[in-house]
């Protein structure tokens, strides 16, 4: 955690520059200076941000079972099916594997990926077809994540450091009360100028992400439902849906039998490994 | 890696409880209804009521709007269930009527053509009596009836705290039959396919379009927590015109054991080595199935023996391979062959122990950030062989000989964002001239290009070969260019298209791959081959003649 650490101090510098340099603009106008508000609402949105990240740790590892209902233009709803592995990775972001079932001619082909920190994310392809384990570029972000209407970046590994931030206000969604944190991605690969996520204050958990796209038009938002705790202590949607606004299309992601700790180790993650996942 | 057939079992968690109405009416009935239920799997939406105690029902369908409605006598509600449609189910919609005498009636707007049948559990664990009806597809109504039995709807409760090895995901409490087996599974597909070349054929046996199927299935079964793995997998190919074509064979028959760090495997297996994509230089384990496609992508199942280490300085892999695999060639009546056809019943070895030669390899591969790279050694028969002129018989063969060769080998590649370095290149030693290939290049994609989610990689490798003229894969000084489109949508479309020109001879081999996904099980692919202005001197010139036009449909199962 010396990262967040890190980046907090960083914050604080720069906002205080800022806030120096306005406060000598501004005290001849005599009028408070709105920017030492800013200074603490991206103090408070990382540390939001950090809270859930350590609410967050620990859990060592999980699997998930995944199902994708992606509607079609023509209103047909195409089902994906997918089981995902997550290792934690002490220091680093999660090393994560995603096997594909269903499209059957899918079936075997898996993506591994190590999401870093600060550094670019690795990613291997595992083609069944011709045994081929394929190092890809991690770079494709923004790119939809098998036809449907979550992008590769969405379902990653959500790392601080991928993130400047900013807390802009309190709101309340289904009952709960929540943070709502701006977040703006670092990498300029995102396809996204930034986000908004809604965090509820009782347990820190995402409920609901706006995606902007490049030109700051609101493109998606995302809605997860259903939290359930795990080791009483993890909490998981069982389901979340991303609607395109712009499409008026949306997909369906449902969660199902979340294991944790389930002993799997970093040799299972290796880019050999998933060339025996079956 | 743990893994367990868990797949197809999908039960949906519970439904969103629409507003709880917690016992507000005074329970005149029986039987309360505690709640409701949806599961999903492929092709069945199942729908659990949650009951105080047995019930006696009724079920009805009615058209016009397709619905299906269940009567309760003497039942109440304890909980709101009104729906609008649910993805991936076939309810469009549920609505509750409150009869008179305290009877209840659920009318559930469903798909057209939806079949509705429902049936009692009694209590059993946690679960007390439950009403389940099943809706389905007409379609599918006799195909998934014992599929659909044998998963549950018991579990509703995720699992939290899990072993390695994943426990099935249903359990057999409420179902009325067997539970469902977990221990192995079919999967594999059944291909039809037809080339249709352009030219007229040069050799009278050959034909202009051929049609063939193949069929692979595939077994596979894990045991003791998944440590240890089965898998068998024969290919088979009927081919309409060329009898050589007409083949099968096993790609998959072994035995693994996993442990941490080792991996053993006794058996037949496919295995890949390299990084280059128009050429597979370094990739030596497996034998080329010729006869399946001229890509030299298809291969032959090889026996073996092997053992794999991970340890924190990379993955050590060694092969033991008792056995050789000749390579497949077209027969007389097939295209793109030499002429005379390749005559495969009497191949020539260098080695006296002749196909029952004793080959090794040894493999090490690492990745150091961006960097993946493999370093090989391989000492052995030759899976290439050189084609021999034969007149023993009195007539002109070709006879395939196979040489004994000691190689070692270099794949490596370097992610830069969106560029990726690759190379390849073996030094072989052989009783005839040692030489050096390589092939290097790289491949740049651009993301999401003209404000659509589809990438574009542009794709460039050189070919070289020591030998020159004399080079058995006819790439002795190449360049090869290509485009590859992968839309990003729904189907998967991809295509991949190239051209390898011949800076020696200036000749050029193009081809365009494409495929694309018709539906669930089906997908369509498509490859268009041709050569321009080849030389004599060179590999291509066999199959100048044989432009062509494949079309293939798959059905995977």
């Amino acid at each position: 955690m010396k990262g967040d650490w890190l980046r907090i101090k960083l914050h604080g510098i720069s906002a205080g520059k800022s806030t120096l340099l306005c406060a000598l603009v501004l005290s001849l106008c005599s009028v408070s200076c709105p920017i030492v508000l800013a200074e603490s609402e991206v103090e408070k949105g990382i540390a939001i941000a950090t809270e859930a990240d350590h609410r967050d740790a620990g859990f060592q590892d999980n699997t998930v079972d995944l199902t994708m209902f992606i509607a079609s233009s023509s209103n047909e709803i195409i089902t994906r099916e997918m089981r995902q592995m997550s290792l934690e990775v002490a220091d680093d972001g999660d090393k994560s594997i995603i096997v594909f079932d269903r499209p059957k001619d899918l079936k075997g082909t898996a993506i591994l990926t190590y999401t870093h920190k600060t550094a670019a994310d690795e990613q291997w392809l595992y083609l069944p077809a011709l045994k081929r384990v394929k190092r890809i570029s991690a770079a494709d972000k923004s790119g939809p994540f098998m036809g449907s209407e979550f992008a590769y970046e969405d379902l990653s590994s959500q790392e601080i450091q991928k993130y400047n931030y900013r807390y802009l206000r309190d709101e309340t969604v289904d009952g709960q009360l929540c943070y709502v944190v701006e977040r703006i991605p670092t990498d300029k690969n995102s396809g996204y100028t930034r986000q908004e996520s809604w965090v509820d204050q009782a347990q820190y958990r995402v409920q609901r992400v706006d995606y902007y796209d490049h030109k700051n038009v609101l493109l998606k938002t995302m809605v997860a439902k259903d939290y359930q705790q795990y080791l009483d202590h993890y909490w998981r949607p069982q389901e979340t849906v991303m609607t395109n606004h712009q499409t008026g299309k949306s997909t369906t992601l449902r969660f199902k039998n979340y294991q944790f700790r389930t002993g799997l180790q970093d040799t299972d993650f290796s880019p050999s490994a998933i060339s025996r996942i079956r | 890696m743990k893994r367990s057939a868990l797949a197809s079992a999908i039960l949906l968690s519970i439904l969103a409880h629409a507003g709880r109405t917690s016992g507000n009416t005074t329970p005149t009935s029986d039987v309360q209804i505690k709640d409701i239920r949806v599961g999903l799997n492929a092709a069945i939406t199942r729908l659990v009521f949650d009951l105080s105690g047995p019930v006696a029902y009724s079920l009805s369908t009615l058209d016009n709007p397709a619905r299906v409605v269940i009567e309760l006598p003497g039942s109440q509600a304890n909980v709101d269930q009104t729906l609008n449609s649910l993805p991936g189910t076939l309810i469009q919609g549920i609505s509750r009527e409150d009869q008179a005498k305290g009877s209840l009636r659920y009318v559930i707007a469903v798909a057209p053509g939806t079949d509705a049948r429902a049936f009692l559990l009694k209590p059993f664990a946690t679960h007390g009596d439950r009403l389940v009806v099943d809706l389905q597809h007409t379609q599918d109504a006799t195909r998934n009836h014992s599929v659909a039995l044998a998963q549950s709807s018991a579990s509703t409760q995720p699992r939290e705290q899990g072993n390695r090895a994943r426990p099935p995901a249903a359990t057999a409490s409420s179902a009325p039959t067997e539970p469902r087996e977990y221990s192995g599974e079919w999967s594999g597909y059944v291909s039809v396919d037809t080339r249709y070349f352009f030219q007229s054929p040069e050799y009278p046996e050959q034909k202009d379009q051929n049609f063939s199927a193949a069929f692979q299935p595939e077994y596979y079964v894990d045991w003791a927590n998944g440590e240890q793995q089965f898998g068998f997998s024969p290919f088979f190919r009927y081919d309409t015109v060329d009898d050589e074509r007409t083949h099968a064979d096993i790609r998959e028959l072994y035995w693994r054991l996993e442990q941490e760090r080792f991996v053993a495997k006794v058996g037949v297996d496919v295995v890949f080595w390299g990084v280059a994509e128009s050429q597979h230089l370094v990739d030596i384990i497996n034998q080329t199935d010729l006869v399946e496609n001229i890509d030299g992508e298809e291969k032959l199942g090889q026996p073996m023996v092997n053992l794999d280490y991970l340890s924190d300085w990379g993955n050590w892999q060694f092969y033991y391979l008792p056995y050789f695999r000749e390579r497949t060639f077209p027969g007389k009546h097939g295209r793109l062959r030499t002429e005379p056809a390749v005559d495969t019943s009497d191949p020539e070895y260098e080695s006296g122990a002749e196909e029952k030669h004793q080959d090794f390899a040894l493999r090490w591969s690492h990745n150091i950030g961006d960097w993946d790279f493999g370093l090989a050694q391989f000492s052995g028969t030759s899976r290439e062989p050189y084609l021999m002129p034969d007149y023993n018989s009195g007539s002109l063969r070709l006879i395939p000989l196979y040489q004994q060769i000691d190689q070692t080998s270099l794949d490596a590649q370097a992610t830069k964002g969106a560029w990726l370095w690759k190379l390849e290149a073996i030094y072989n030693q052989n009783n005839l001239e040692d030489y050096y290939a390589y092939v290097g290049g790289f491949e740049r994609t651009s993301f999401g290009v003209a404000d659509t989610p589809a990438d574009v990689g542009l794709l460039a490798e050189y070919h070289y070969d020591e030998r020159g003229d004399e080079a058995t894969n006819g790439l002795a000084s190449d360049i090869y260019l290509g485009l590859r489109l992968t839309a990003n949508d729904l189907p998967s479309t991809m295509v991949l298209a190239g051209i390898l020109y011949d800076t020696d001879t200036q000749s050029v081999f193009g081809n365009i791959e494409a495929s694309r996904r018709l539906s669930e099980s089906w997908t369509l692919g498509m490859e268009l081959r041709f050569t321009d202005n080849a030389d004599e001197r060179e590999n291509l010139y066999i199959i100048k003649a044989d432009d062509y036009l494949g079309l293939e449909l798959t059905r995977y199962f």
